[in-house]
């Protein structure tokens, strides 16, 4: 990892990790954590429509596309009809246009191609306007 | 109290998450070779293009510079690719074949391989794709038959990396606990 790791920690920032694939969980999950940002983890779009039903709230979800039950792209449209303005980052690993597209017009706020990194988390949070560089 | 190398070792993190257990012929190397030989093995996950910068990114998570995190992702992965590789061999034996479901597969095998930094396997799962996107069944099982291939090579080489690496930590925790007693019958 280039240059120092920012901790966010004095931000509160809270963040969802929306993922079916147990690597992917463990390693999103660190990288928040390495960031400072407290997280929860669920495996599905259902699972995180329902933790919100719950009155769950969180500053970040990363969302991934191919998931069962729910999709990404289902769950992100769900998540914008309950109301939910939490900022949504998409996360797949497929990134062709038409695909990228559909993820965005669901209502995500930003999309990044896996696999997610210190930077590229930190990219996301600076484009979302939930980190400034200094 | 007399401490066991072993007993550590069936205590430690790595018991639980590691393969099998392997004969440890390790201990009459001196620390500084087994550090040097780590560096070398974890090199040439590098140097043989198995590996890219992906995974350092991973290692360099773990604050303390412990290996429990990467060795818990590699065990991770370890467990779910195999079930995964088993139901793309499936889908292709189908006839018909099933092409979204065989489609997820790949997908979920790229998603956590680029995850690690598995970079032989990914490109293998991209030629896999490309073929599949062609309608190539038979160049397909070929392709997993490649995959396979890269996969078990992979796991092989993390096998003995981690054998050495968990030898490494013990080392280091023993140093750590100081200089052992002899255990005194007393009778």
């Amino acid at each position: 990892m280039a240059g120092e790791v920012p901790n966010l920690e004095a931000s509160k920032l809270t963040a969802l990790v929306v993922d079916d694939n147990f690597v992917n969980q463990s390693v999103h999950h660190k990288l928040l954590d390495r960031l400072g940002i407290k997280n929860d983890v669920v495996s599905n779009g259902q699972e995180a429509v329902d933790v919100h039903c719950s009155g769950r709230n969180y500053d970040l979800i990363l969302m991934d596309m191919d998931m069962p039950i729910m999709n990404g792209i289902q769950a992100t449209r769900r998540l914008r009809e309950m109301g939910i303005e939490s900022k949504i980052a998409g996360v797949t690993t497929r990134a062709e246009e038409e695909e990228v597209k559909e993820f965005m017009e669901a209502g995500l706020n930003d999309f990044q191609e896996k696999p997610l990194t210190i930077s590229k988390l930190v990219s996301i949070l600076h484009n979302l306007e939930l980190y400034v560089q200094t | 109290m007399h401490i066991s190398l072993f007993t550590l070792y069936h205590s430690s993190v790595f018991q639980k998450n590691l393969f099998p257990t392997y004969n440890f012929i390790l201990y009459s190397m001196d620390l500084k070779a087994l550090h040097l030989k780590l560096q070398e093995m974890r090199q040439s996950f590098f140097n043989e293009g198995y590996l890219n910068c992906q995974y350092t990114q991973i290692e360099a998570l773990e604050k303390d510079s412990s290996p429990y995190f990467i060795v818990e992702i590699i065990t991770l992965y370890f467990r779910d690719s195999p079930n995964v590789i088993a139901a793309l061999e499936h889908e292709l034996a189908r006839e018909p074949i099933e092409l979204p479901k065989i489609t997820k597969c790949i997908n979920r095998l790229k998603s956590s391989s680029a995850s690690i930094g598995a970079i032989k396997i990914n490109n293998e799962l991209e030629k896999a794709n490309i073929l599949l996107q062609a309608g190539n069944v038979e160049g397909m099982k070929e392709a997993v038959r490649r995959i396979k291939k890269e996969h078990s090579e992979l796991r092989a080489k993390f096998e003995t990396y981690f054998q050495f690496l968990a030898y490494s930590f013990l080392c280091q925790l023993m140093r750590r606990a100081g200089p052992t007693e002899q255990a005194v019958n007393s009778s």
